[in-house]
């Protein structure tokens, strides 16, 4: 694994968000994982869904730099990716259903923990004033804040003066954060 | 700097974006963690600012990772069904159906839908990893339109169409969309708009498919017009077929 990308390569996508380091990464480990789950009594769609928070996860303990420079990306998100598999077998959520014999021996090897109750809230609020936030400010927001665009080439593919984007930009964020305040105060 | 709890202002905004976009020098930097250290109320609204910035952040990857997994190639199932054999039957008989549609289609064309199906073939799409697209709803219209749901990547396209009714971007791909699912009248449209813009870098790729629309539709002469305002190589070689 990891043969085509430098490791220290990968790190500076993940931190960059780097959309063509995040497709490679993405495609390389998720039929590995999505192998992984199959085998041991899961489906497409939830290979997809855990695949989906452990690249997540991977992202973000990077960003953190919680993670060596010198990792293998690729053998770390499919870690990832196994444990939070394994940890859902062992959930209740799924004894419900299937019966523990039927558990495969699989190993933990990283535990991932719970966000506290408050961290929850606040993403809980923000998650629905992103909902209500216009496509206009969503689109703008992922230009500048993920795909790292500047503000004159925002402007241009807003067909705007770059004060103006950028005024917008202000706004908009203003607007997601203080209507996130509003819904977290209301207890919506 | 006055810090008034509850609200950031637009010079504020920016400061804490170098800072998490690594855009300050050292001094700036120092400086600036120096200030966070001594301004408990700037500290709060930075930590919030960094957690909306973080959550911004993952919502794109979400909508990315989608786009992500519209690529994985489809592999098999984990178990392989043993299928009766009535499925393979059926299967037999749709092929022979379909070969017998193919062939009656063939024989009854007009030249023109011949030419049309000789020549044309859907542009392949823009690579939509590059960060060369503008927004989400472009990105999953050009996933969807790659994918062959030319529906739903018009239904989209059109969506930003309506803001944006000069983009020659938009324009072109709502033309070859159009045009990929056998509309030529609507194809023709949009790609006239292209073609109208002379800075357009789909330019000539418009000029092709718009003759194709017209030769698809029964109008040569248009066609034939369109072609020869065109350098590109295809449309050439078209209008040498058309003239000859």
């Amino acid at each position: 694994m990891g043969t085509s990308l430098q490791q220290k390569n990968i790190i500076d996508g993940f931190r960059k968000n780097d959309p063509e380091i995040l497709k490679e990464i993405y495609l390389v480990v998720y039929p590995k994982v999505r192998g992984f789950v199959i085998k041991n009594n899961g489906d497409d769609h939830r290979a997809k869904d855990i695949f989906q928070e452990a690249f997540i996860a991977c992202w973000k303990n990077i960003k953190n730099d919680k993670v060596m420079t010198n990792s293998n990306i690729e053998a770390y998100l499919y870690t990832i990716a196994k444990n939070k598999w394994t940890d859902y077998l062992r959930s209740a959520d799924y004894k419900k259903k299937v019966s523990a014999n039927d558990i495969g021996p699989l190993t933990v090897v990283e535990e991932e923990k719970n966000e506290d109750e408050t961290l929850e809230n606040k993403k809980k609020a923000l998650q629905d004033a992103w909902e209500q936030l216009g496509e206009n400010c969503k689109n703008l927001l992922n230009m500048f804040y993920f795909e790292r665009k500047s503000m004159e080439d925002i402007s241009k593919v807003m067909n705007v003066a770059s004060t103006s984007a950028r005024n917008q930009k202000y706004r908009c964020m203003e607007k997601l954060r203080t209507l996130s305040l509003e819904i977290k105060s209301n207890g919506k | 700097m006055e810090n008034k709890q509850g609200h950031i202002s637009p010079d504020q905004q920016e400061q804490f974006e170098q800072f998490l976009l690594d855009q300050m020098s050292s001094k700036e930097r120092t400086a600036f963690e120096e200030q966070l250290k001594s301004d408990k109320i700037l500290k709060a609204q930075f930590i919030e600012f960094r957690e909306i910035f973080g959550f911004i952040e993952e919502q794109s990857l979400r909508n990315k990772m989608e786009e992500f997994h519209g690529m994985v190639k489809n592999e098999p199932k984990g178990s392989v069904s043993i299928k009766p054999r009535l499925y393979y039957f059926q299967i037999a008989a749709g092929i022979a159906a379909l070969v017998a549609v193919s062939a009656w289609f063939l024989f009854h064309q007009t030249p023109n839908e011949k030419l049309f199906d000789k020549y044309f073939t859907p542009d392949p799409g823009l690579p939509t990893v590059m960060g060369t697209s503008d927004n989400y709803t472009f990105y999953e219209a050009m996933v969807d339109y790659k994918q062959g749901n030319y529906d739903t990547a018009i239904a989209k396209w059109q969506g930003l169409h309506q803001l944006q009714t000069s983009n020659d971007t938009l324009n072109y791909f709502l033309g070859t969309a159009f045009l990929s699912n056998g509309k030529a009248a609507s194809a023709i449209l949009f790609l006239n708009n292209t073609v109208q813009n002379k800075q357009s870098v789909f330019r000539d790729d418009a000029a092709y498919y718009l003759a194709l629309a017209y030769v698809k539709e029964g109008k040569t002469d248009q066609a034939i017009n369109v072609l020869k305002s065109s350098k590109d190589e295809r449309s050439k070689t078209l209008l040498q077929e058309l003239t000859n």
